[in-house]
């Protein structure tokens, strides 16, 4: 699948998906949410998240 | 109107009304370029208030085009961008007014140093801009209150 089919199939740009692949721009959650669905799978299995341990 | 559509349709109506934007500031930047150049030739004013009317007139379009696209014109990657060009030339024109203003008026004031017009009416004209941010950024800020 070429970039342009999954920004068109998620509604953005190809440029936007090619950011995403090259890790230069961190997604929406909606977007992501949008990706996850698209691949049929978590959110966590397309992005690892960068996050500092949040204390309970 | 977003939620009716699939992320394809906003793709291509993205496209269609990006497309109907260039479009029309194309039109309008050309026009006014051609009726300039004939007014050179011609020396007659109509004809550069007609390029005035058509530079106008593709504005109108532009802004026909923003107001009415059913998606945003301007997909997340390409918003953050705009974002931080933003940033960063709000950066530069606080830079500007918070070293200018007071140097233009102590300058000015004891006669050291008369800064030329148009420099003067830039740096107050910033600063008339981060009013306007800061009246913007309060309509903003009142949406998430």
């Amino acid at each position: 699948m070429s970039q342009g089919e999954l920004a068109t199939a998620v509604g953005v740009s190809r440029q936007t998906i090619n950011a995403i692949e090259r890790d230069r721009y961190d997604p929406s959650l909606e977007l992501a949410f949008k990706l996850a669905t698209y691949f049929e799978c978590q959110i966590e299995d397309l992005f690892e998240p960068d996050i500092e341990p949040v204390e309970k | 109107m977003n939620e009716e559509l699939t992320a394809t349709q906003r793709v291509e109506k993205r496209e269609q009304y990006k497309k109907w934007i260039n479009w029309s500031v194309g039109f309008g930047v050309v026009s006014f370029f051609i009726a300039t150049a004939a007014w050179i030739l011609t020396d007659e004013p109509m004809v550069l208030f007609a390029g005035l009317g058509l530079y106008w007139l593709g504005c109108l379009g532009m802004g026909i085009g923003y107001w009415y696209s059913p998606v945003s014109v301007r997909d997340e990657l390409e918003q953050r961008m705009e974002r931080e060009a933003s940033q960063t030339t709000l950066t530069f024109i606080a830079v500007v007014v918070i070293i200018g203003i007071p140097a233009e008026v102590v300058l000015n004031t004891t006669g050291v140093y008369t800064a030329p017009a148009a420099v003067r009416g830039a740096i107050w004209g910033y600063l008339l801009l981060i009013f306007v941010f800061g009246a913007a950024h309060w309509v903003a800020k009142r949406q998430y209150a």
